[in-house]
């Protein structure tokens, strides 16, 4: 019985957020995305997922960032290419290497 | 340089080459000195610059149009940036100015490059003529104000020692009845109230967008914490100002780092430095603030005169600076926030013992105020999917994937500035 109610409960649960009115906490039943993942999340910046927040400008920062790295891409001529070139792993690695 | 260790020798390799760039702006000290004595100037901590003409001579400036005509259209920039300072750069005078714009738009006309002009200046001297003339030419006007009236006049004051704050404030009228609304940059008072300043700039005189400068400070002097005024003002800043579209530079640049985000300023994050100045000398050096170092630190071999811009970039001054930027201390390279704050800025760096090989000298504060950021955000931080991946994961309408888990370690703070 109590095995009953409680996949009652999931399938209610499961219907709510198919449906888009409840966002469940995150819980050992789901994915649980930590820091490192997020890490790499915000990494990749354009993957399949995308980082947001509750907060508006928290948000609309993340957004933004976003834009910043879109403009990058396409616009060489632009502050970012250096940006992204002083920002770049081999280059970061190189620096540290040296001072080591 | 006496009780200073060697400088790197002139002979010390370059940095490597892809992270050498090309100037797009260059910090222009149209004056030496100042008509006011602020308590907290990095400026006349050097000695050195009472060494330099007071104001920018004519034939310099002369040398300086030759070298960005030719740095514009060698390296066929779209744009340049020239930020007048001083000083006080207003102690250039109005015809000067003019005339020196003039020949930016003149400069600007024939190469097709567009010439962007900025000027950072205590308003103690702006009246409707010069408010006028920076319409004219539009130059972005930056403002230094230290908040409310008895906050700003505890520091900011002139040679007798008076208060420039209703001057400044004048000076902010006289702008905006031209319709230039100044960025505005106050600095931080360590014991003082940031609501004050906040209620100050955005309830008593509409200001939209402002920044909260650390006290420049090496290690070789004594600092007072500045973690309680900075936490105070994220908080201030993230439940209600931000609420209301106030934007607070050095807060949301924090921020940005927590997050992931690259910094906007040099002031925090990890990049490299690549401000360009060139004193009333001609000299060219690095960023200014340095100076704070004292004892001519900041000199190059390099002139206007004889050099264009990009050669300062042999000198070893410049590469110890640049190269410094880029190569954190140890502690900064094992640090959580190594990303997000990159050793913070870099004159607060210094210290006469190892030079750059330092954390911040308010490092302690940094991470204080880097934690507290990352327990008030990450609560509020969650991973959308794009309707690919939730259709691959069986979530057609799937919104927020997860929660992030915030009781685990901090993220390095940023994913773009990989490692």
């Amino acid at each position: 019985m109590k095995k009953i109610l409680l996949g009652l409960v999931a399938v209610g649960m499961s219907i709510l957020q198919y449906l888009g009115f409840f966002v469940p906490p995150a819980s050992a039943d789901r994915a649980k995305v930590d820091e490192a993942a997020l890490r790499e999340l915000l990494a990749q910046r354009s993957g399949d997922f995308a980082v947001r927040s509750d907060h508006p400008a928290v948000d609309r920062l993340l957004a933004e960032g976003d834009q910043l790295a879109q403009t990058a891409g396409h616009d060489k001529s632009t502050f970012d290419k250096d940006y992204d070139k002083a920002y770049d792993r081999s280059t970061y690695s190189k620096t540290y290497e040296k001072t080591n | 340089m006496p009780g200073l260790p060697a400088p790197p020798s002139a002979d010390a390799p370059p940095p490597p080459s892809d992270a050498s760039t090309i100037f797009k702006y260059i910090l222009v000290k149209l004056a030496a000195r100042c008509n006011i004595d602020c308590s907290y100037c990095y400026w006349f901590r050097d000695q050195a610059v009472y060494d330099m003409p007071k104001i920018l001579p004519l034939e310099v400036e002369g040398q300086f149009l030759d070298k960005l005509r030719t740095h514009v259209t060698t390296h066929r920039l779209a744009s340049f940036s020239v930020i007048l300072h001083g000083g006080e750069p207003l102690l250039f005078g109005k015809p000067r100015l003019r005339a020196l714009c003039a020949k930016l738009t003149a400069l600007e006309e024939a190469t097709g490059v567009e010439i962007r002009t900025s000027i950072t200046t205590n308003g103690v001297l702006i009246d409707q003529e010069w408010a006028g003339l920076f319409k004219q030419f539009g130059i972005g006007v930056t403002l230094s104000l230290d908040g409310a009236e008895e906050q700003h006049d505890r520091r900011r004051v002139d040679h007798r020692g008076r208060g420039t704050y209703k001057k400044a404030v004048n000076a902010l009228a006289l702008l905006r009845e031209v319709g230039i609304e100044p960025g505005i940059l106050a600095v931080c008072d360590p014991e003082g109230e940031p609501a004050e300043l906040c209620r100050a700039f955005v309830d008593t005189l509409g200001i939209k967008n402002f920044d909260v400068l650390i006290p420049d400070a090496t290690h070789d002097d004594t600092v007072i914490s500045i973690e309680r005024y900075y936490t105070k003002l994220f908080d201030l800043w993230f439940d209600d100002y931000s609420r209301r579209g106030i934007g607070i530079r050095f807060i949301e640049n924090m921020l940005r780092g927590t997050v992931g985000l690259r910094s906007t300023t040099e002031a925090i994050g990890y990049g490299p430095i690549t401000t360009l100045t060139m004193l009333t000398d001609g000299s060219l050096e690095p960023l200014d603030v340095l100076r704070i170092a004292g004892h001519g630190a900041t000199r190059t071999h390099y002139n206007v005169r004889a050099h264009q811009f990009q050669d300062v970039q042999g000198d070893a001054t410049w590469r110890e600076a640049q190269r410094s930027s880029l190569n954190l201390s140890a502690i900064c390279r094992a640090c959580e926030f190594r990303d997000a704050c990159g050793g913070g800025y870099l004159p607060w760096r210094w210290s006469k013992d190892r030079r750059y090989d330092n954390p911040s000298v308010y490092c302690a504060d940094l991470k204080a105020m880097f934690q507290h950021v990352w327990r008030r955000v990450s609560p509020t931080l969650y991973v959308q999917s794009t309707p690919g991946e939730a259709a691959a994961a069986g979530q057609s309408k799937g919104r927020a994937v997860s929660r992030v888990a915030h009781d685990q370690p901090k993220m390095h703070g940023s994913g773009t500035r990989a490692h």
